[in-house]
């Protein structure tokens, strides 16, 4: 073959690869309107893609400014007021039928990818429902908990007591949350968890290991309120501890293989 | 000829394991030498901040005007807090150590509550100056003990890594210096009396005591609780529920229970002593999908605990993770939200059954208030609020301030930029009582 040849076929095979590239883009963009909605009402609180979906659409009229996350909050929840006060619904920031058929109605020309409520995560429950606690952050005791702070906390409750029944695990969580409001001890999460000497999965790096869902879970329940240590700011194993004086310290209960204390 | 080559691999495997272990050595110790430092630097730190912390407050003595008081108790507060956090860094976690934090903590709140809460320009009264004084004294001491200790530590190079390892071995008794030395720090602040601080910072140290004489009914035997609860989850008679009284380092006497359902299902609740009232309850089924929507489950949530008796009908906050809705609920007494009696319940959004309930604040503070009129108007309230700030919502209620007190306030709910805030501003003076911020 002579030169030119190879240099045509270079060109044609580049052209195809280009075309391949942004082929996937184009063909989404040219599909219907695909829309996500579910039939459940949505609350402030509700998460998952139909809350991405409400909150894209939302964006393109201009109604929401915030990120498209997937968990309806306050912000969300204003914009959802402003839309209903607009449109003469009922004002109540709860997404039911009627604001829903509206806001459909009202964004025809809605495209899901450009506004960023696609359904990336196809692992996704349930048509829309559920949705894990992947990125909302928390409360506990008028502080806000960082998302990341949950991460921690999953992590030093799995690392602690991955053996344990899940009481036991919310037990260990709640502790955590305890030392947060006591003076003995640093105050703030990451300070509790990595204070020298406090947790045996901190020492030997179990810490590290990756929790599963029940230990976040565990994390979730202890920051909205449960205590099922009754105020415990201590615990231990008996048959591991060496410390004479963890003995010493008032007990209330034990909790599988944990006695916790004060 | 076989043997020497043996001999001569030998001594070549013998060569290399020596020098891999030779380098393993060194870099361990490179690491140790490193943790060692991190809690040297953390030991000179504590021993700094406690020096300026003491030559704040003996400053603050010397002065009689509001400005360099303001000036070196603000100081006094940051090095407070700073102590503490070197002390967090130090392994003592496994020593008595909490009377020192305690002291630290007080010297911090104290110098915080006189020179930025304190209203107007005037200089310290009599109780306070007195409070300072004592404090001054005791954190002097405490820090002559420091420095000594620390010229211990420079002069014998004691390692902390020693002091840790001598915690950790608790049956016998230690003869490590560092040790020792923070034992002594311990036992003279324990020996200390305590200190007059006023009745503010008592109700900032008390507000999360319970009072148990707010509970109604008399002492529970573990029968009654278990017939409490028995009726509580409507159980049949082979749901299996086994009562235990808790400890005495409880917050409240307390009896924990576990029902061990027919069916495998497990849940777990504290009841009070007296009373045995229900303060939380959980049950540990799996939830793995859902047919109901939170504002469905909100329904049920608020029927059960009519149900169950409890005057809370107002979901004031929904959250919801792994298939189950957690609905904040509170009564609503003269048209003001009660956030002082909230009960927390959780919805499993498969069947709608309620698998939680905390209910503490509720038990021990639900009662029939007598709340007073509000003096000043919402208009009037708004005033105290930034301009700046959209209010979109307004509740009168009625919320437990930082030092523990009851408040009926106005609850201004509004947007700056993108983020929501809740302000509440006292109904009877406009004085704020706090700020949140909503996610």
């Amino acid at each position: 073959m002579s030169k030119k040849w190879r240099v045509l076929m270079t060109a044609v095979l580049m052209v195809f690869a280009l075309m391949t590239l942004y082929a996937p883009p184009m063909n989404i963009k040219s599909g219907q309107d695909q829309s996500v909605f579910t039939t459940r009402t949505l609350v402030r609180g509700s998460q998952g893609i139909d809350v991405r979906e409400l909150q894209g659409r939302l964006k393109y009229n201009g109604y929401y400014h915030g990120k498209v996350d997937g968990v309806f909050g306050y912000g969300t929840y204003w914009a959802v007021r402003r839309f209903q006060y607009r449109f003469g619904l009922k004002i109540d920031g709860v997404v039911g039928s009627k604001t829903r058929q509206m806001l459909v109605r009202a964004t025809k020309g809605y495209n899901p990818y450009k506004y960023g409520s696609s359904p990336k995560r196809t692992s996704r429950s349930g048509g829309g429902g559920g949705g894990g606690s992947t990125t909302h952050t928390a409360s506990y005791a008028g502080k806000n908990i960082t998302a990341n702070d949950m991460k921690l906390l999953a992590n030093a409750v799995y690392g602690e007591a991955r053996g344990e029944q899940y009481i036991g695990q919310v037990a260990i969580a709640a502790v955590i949350l305890n030392r947060l409001d006591n003076p003995n001890f640093p105050n703030t999460i990451p300070g509790i968890i990595f204070q020298p000497g406090a947790f045996t999965a901190v020492a030997d790096g179990q810490i590290w290991l990756t929790p599963n869902a029940q230990a976040t879970k565990a994390v979730n329940d202890a920051i909205k309120g449960w205590d099922p240590s009754s105020g415990a700011i201590y615990y231990f194993n008996p048959a591991t501890a060496t410390s004479k004086w963890i003995w010493g310290r008032p007990q209330i209960k034990r909790i599988g293989d944990h006695i916790f204390c004060r | 000829m076989f043997s020497r080559i043996t001999s001569v691999l030998l001594v070549l495997a013998l060569v290399v394991a020596g020098f891999w272990g030779y380098r393993e050595h060194k870099e361990k110790q490179a690491l140790l030498l490193k943790a060692e430092n991190q809690y040297q630097r953390s030991f000179h730190d504590l021993s700094d901040h406690m020096n300026l912390l003491q030559d704040e407050l003996g400053k603050s003595l010397a002065v009689n005007s509001k400005k360099q008081l303001t000036n070196s108790l603000t100081e006094s507060w940051r090095l407070a807090a700073e102590a503490r956090n070197d002390v967090g860094a130090l392994p003592l976690s496994l020593m008595p150590f909490n009377k020192t934090m305690e002291f630290l903590n007080d010297i911090g709140n104290f110098s915080y509550r006189v020179s930025v809460m304190n209203e107007g320009d005037k200089p310290l009264n009599e109780q306070q100056w007195q409070t300072l004084q004592e404090l001054y004294k005791r954190s002097k001491h405490l820090e002559g003990q420091l420095g000594e200790l620390q010229t211990a530590v420079i002069k014998k190079n004691l390692r902390w890594m020693d002091a840790e390892l001598a915690l950790t071995q608790t049956d016998k008794q230690t003869d490590n210096q560092i040790v020792d030395g923070f034992r002594a720090m311990e036992k003279s602040i324990r020996s200390n009396k305590p200190l007059q601080f006023g009745p503010t910072m008592e109700g900032l140290k008390n507000r999360n005591n319970v009072q148990i004489s707010n509970l109604t009914g008399n002492n529970a035997t573990p029968k009654t609780a278990e017939q409490k609860i028995r009726t509580y989850l409507g159980l049949n008679a082979d749901d299996n529920v086994t009562v235990k009284k808790n400890g005495k380092g409880d917050k409240y006497p307390s009896y924990s229970a576990i029902v061990d359902y027919a069916n495998g299902q497990q849940a777990f609740l504290t009841l009070t002593l007296k009373g045995a009232h229900i303060t939380n309850y959980m049950n540990n089924r799996a939830v793995d999908s859902e047919s109901l929507d939170l504002d469905q489950a909100s329904r049920s949530a608020v029927q059960w605990l009519k149900l169950h008796g409890y005057e809370a009908d107002h979901v004031v906050n929904v959250d919801t993770y792994d298939h189950v809705g957690v609905y904040d609920i509170v009564p609503v007494q003269d048209g003001a939200r009660i956030y002082s009696d909230k009960v927390t319940v959780k919805v499993a959004l498969d069947n709608g059954k309620v698998v939680g309930v905390e209910s503490e604040d509720y038990v021990f503070h639900h009662k029939k208030r007598n709340l007073p009129k509000p003096k000043i108007t919402q208009q009037q309230a708004a005033i105290y609020v930034s301009p700046k700030v959209k209010v979109e919502e307004t509740h009168l209620s009625l919320v437990t301030d930082m030092l523990g007190r009851e408040r009926l306030a106005y609850e201004f709910v509004g947007t700056m930029d993108d983020d929501t805030y809740k302000i509440y501003i006292s109904a009877l003076d406009g004085d704020e009582v706090g700020v949140e911020k909503l996610n």
